[in-house]
């Protein structure tokens, strides 16, 4: 099911009433009711991917008592990688057995070996398996290392695996933020629902107002690269960064506002990430969830910045290249996470360098192979900014999407520096001022919702 | 939770009434007075009254290649070509025109498809959105489509994005020119652009569907109306893919026993690529050479 769809429209307020009003007395009816939504959320896309959800949180549920329960230090060593290699392995199937059996096909034949490739797979990927996977790895390592004790209640264990709001793109939660809450009684708190209100509908202008505003620009400029004008293109690429946040930062605002509508708290995922002056400092307002997750269970493991300045930097780019990685089973991935990595050794090296606009121009750079479909694709997109005429002329500029749309489109990013300012002042205002903010946000995301509006990027990965 | 509820309710109501508000005055302020939103066309055609002397048909060709002011002057022609409709929506356009008792001109631009005349997908179902349903168009459509079809103002939630963008072209966008539901590019795309679309074409058999063309011309030879079938200019680059020389010989052939269907090919009358928007689409100084020629044609008979 989509956050941007009708059928959520009527799914939420639904799950709003009975959790609140019909099962509120028992914790773990409320639970169950969370479990019960959250199954019927994911069901709504392929109700055959919910056994994979289950068979990970059984697994999970099982190896987190043993290893916290066992005293012997293999064994719990060995239900840790038992935990490890299941996810990953569901993960690897899913996600990556495709990409490797071709890539290993490739390289066989530029080695002068044909090999008839009978191997591949019509393999569907599951919607947020990259999510729910390293979400409960984290839990099983954090029992691992004694920072987190397990629960014995498998329906609150289950919940926090599929909590629905975040379970198809994140905010890839840590058990020792989200399971407690499930353990804990939830009372409404207006300011709490106040809050997950507004999160929510500007989540869904961030999306459907915004972000699906600037996809119109970008699909067409890549559809259309060997005949767009370089300034088309450079624009399509600026567009697709802003594309990009305002999508998946309303994804996550929408998820942040949901699970406080139920009582609960998700970690902050973005933080103006645009405004980063060196990449270190974009990795720590981009992504958050997923950014600190790879620190904390690979890039300390490894022996974070305690090592060799050579072994550094290996681990800086073993991180990068898996998060890379993590986005999906392609080369372009891969290419995106080299230019981070390229960066991140100029920012440590040369700071001098480091500034805000070089960091944001190799980000927009970087983003060109994110967004391309190959990274011969990509390659063609740059080529074309310096081979193509560059201005053609200005009504060619416009005509991707008109000059009308053009205009709106500005006017967006007007609107979105209000919605900066809102952000940032919306608790301190009257109440009446607030419902006339949240009025106006109700009012805008309804003028502006396509029936068959996009959806979220993340939810390919 | 009570006042988070009022809290809801409130932002409800008025996000709703401003809704309401915002529709009335885009409707009455933007859509009606569109020259060029289809669904707007469409209820406009539906509409016309005796005052209309001259009704243009056909899909982006017909849109942007004729201009009304030129083909009839005392400015009582009105351009109801719909883009991206091929040659499905203008048949029964044409049929619902038949069957009315007003006698005017139709012109109706033919698109060099496959099939000239045909049936099949209803293509966007946001142009019958007001379509009145004892017409011919209506009861042509599919199921699928007539059940998206709400009634207003519903029709506009989903969709309300790309009106406000299309009818606002009428106003302030800066590359075409919009006259009488006529919309005329003013540019030309750059030459790499033009030579991707000739080269991309496939070789095409336009044939001829003897049976529904006939039955059209009985209709129309029963009607009020003369109707004249016009294949537009196309440039040459594309055109030498198309294979049409079947279909026009019997058009040519089929027309002349209608005293009330005239046919003309322009399909081959205009080479400079200055006067195209693209291969297939005049720009708007094309338009008015070609409305000209069409216009002497008509007047000559």
């Amino acid at each position: 099911m989509l956050f941007n769809s009708i059928e959520f429209l009527l799914f939420l307020p639904i799950v709003f009433v009975l959790y609140w009003f019909v099962f509120n007395k028992k914790l773990k009816t409320q639970n169950f009711i969370i479990l019960l939504s959250s199954y019927i959320f994911y069901g709504w896309w392929d109700w055959r991917f919910l056994s994979l959800i289950l068979i990970s949180t059984i697994v999970d549920y099982f190896v987190g008592l043993e290893i916290y329960h066992s005293t012997n230090l293999r064994r719990r060593r060995i239900f840790l990688w038992i935990s490890i290699l299941f996810n990953l392995g569901l993960l690897g199937f899913f996600k990556y057995y495709n990409f490797f059996i071709d890539s290993w096909i490739e390289v066989l034949g530029n080695l002068g070996y044909e090999v008839m490739n009978t191997w591949t797979l019509n393999i569907i990927l599951p919607v947020g398996i990259s999510f729910y996977t390293f979400q409960t790895m984290s839990y099983s390592i954090d029992i691992y290392r004694r920072q987190l004790a397990p629960t014995r209640d498998f329906i609150s264990f289950a919940s926090f695996v599929s909590f629905f709001p975040q379970l198809v793109a994140g905010p890839i939660e840590r058990a020792s933020n989200l399971l407690p809450q499930m353990l804990t009684s939830r009372r409404f708190d207006y300011e709490k629902g106040l809050q997950g209100l507004f999160l929510i509908l500007n989540g869904f202008f961030r999306k459907i107002v915004l972000g699906d505003g600037f996809a119109v620009y970008v699909n067409n400029t890549w559809d259309n690269i060997e005949t767009s004008s370089g300034l088309s293109l450079i624009i399509g690429s600026f567009f697709f960064g802003l594309q990009i946040y305002l999508d998946f930062s309303g994804y996550t605002n929408i998820a942040r506002g949901i699970a406080k509508l139920l009582g609960f708290e998700l970690m902050v995922n973005f933080d103006r990430p645009y405004l980063a002056k060196n990449i270190n400092e974009f990795w720590s307002r981009w992504h958050i969830s997923l950014s600190t997750w790879f620190r904390d269970y690979l890039y300390v493991p490894l022996g974070g910045n305690r090592v060799s300045q050579i072994r550094w930097a290996i681990n800086i780019g073993i991180v990068f290249l898996l998060s890379g990685l993590w986005h999906g089973a392609n080369w372009t991935f891969i290419v995106w996470a080299l230019i981070h990595v390229f960066m991140y050794f100029v920012d440590k090296f040369t700071p001098k360098l480091s500034s805000l606009v070089t960091t944001q121009l190799a980000v927009l750079f970087a983003w060109i192979f994110f967004r391309s479909k190959t990274v011969e694709e990509a390659f063609l997109y740059l080529r074309s900014i310096v081979e193509n005429d560059f201005f053609i002329s200005f009504s060619n500029l416009l005509q991707g999407i008109g000059a009308t749309a053009m205009v709106i489109l500005l006017f967006h990013v007007f609107l979105l520096f209000l919605l900066y300012k809102t952000e940032e002042r919306f608790q301190i205002f009257s109440t009446k001022y607030q419902t006339l903010v949240l009025s106006i946000m109700f009012t805008y995301t309804c003028l502006f919702f396509e029936k068959n509006g996009g959806q979220f990027i993340y939810f390919q990965f | 939770m009570t006042k988070f509820i009022k809290l809801l309710v409130h932002v409800m109501v008025f996000g709703t009434v401003a809704i309401f508000i915002i529709l009335t005055i885009l409707e009455k302020t933007l859509f009606e007075d569109s020259e060029t939103l289809p669904h707007e066309k469409v209820t406009k055609f539906y509409s016309s009254n005796r005052t209309v002397k001259l009704l243009i048909l056909g899909s982006s060709r017909g849109e942007g290649d004729f201009i009304p002011s030129i083909l009839e002057t005392n400015r009582k022609g009105y351009n109801f070509g719909l883009p991206g409709t091929g040659n499905k929506i203008w048949y029964y356009m044409l049929l619902d025109e038949l069957d009315n008792s007003i006698s005017r001109k139709v012109i109706v631009s033919i698109d060099l498809t496959e099939y000239p005349i045909q049936e099949g997908e209803d293509y966007n179902y946001n142009y019958y959105l007001k379509l009145p349903k004892n017409t011919h168009l209506y009861a042509s459509l599919e199921t699928s489509t007539k059940t998206k079809i709400l009634p207003y103002p519903f029709f506009y939630f989903g969709n309300l994005k790309g009106f406000v963008s299309e009818s606002l072209k009428d106003y302030i966008n800066l590359t075409t020119i919009t006259e009488n539901g006529f919309k005329g590019n003013t540019n030309v795309l750059s030459t790499r652009q033009f030579e991707t679309i000739s080269s991309d074409v496939d070789s095409i058999n336009i044939r001829f569907n003897e049976k529904l063309w006939l039955d059209t011309f009985e209709r129309i030879s029963k009607s009020n109306d003369t109707v004249y079938f016009v294949l537009a200019p196309t440039f040459h680059s594309y055109l030498k893919h198309l294979d049409y020389s079947n279909f026009k010989n019997n058009m040519q052939e089929l027309s002349q026993k209608y005293s009330k269907v005239k046919f003309y090919d322009f399909s081959n009358s205009i080479h400079h690529r200055k006067l195209f928007y693209d291969p297939i689409h005049l720009n708007y100084n094309g338009a008015i050479t070609f409305s000209e020629m069409l216009r002497d044609s008509i007047k000559k008979e």
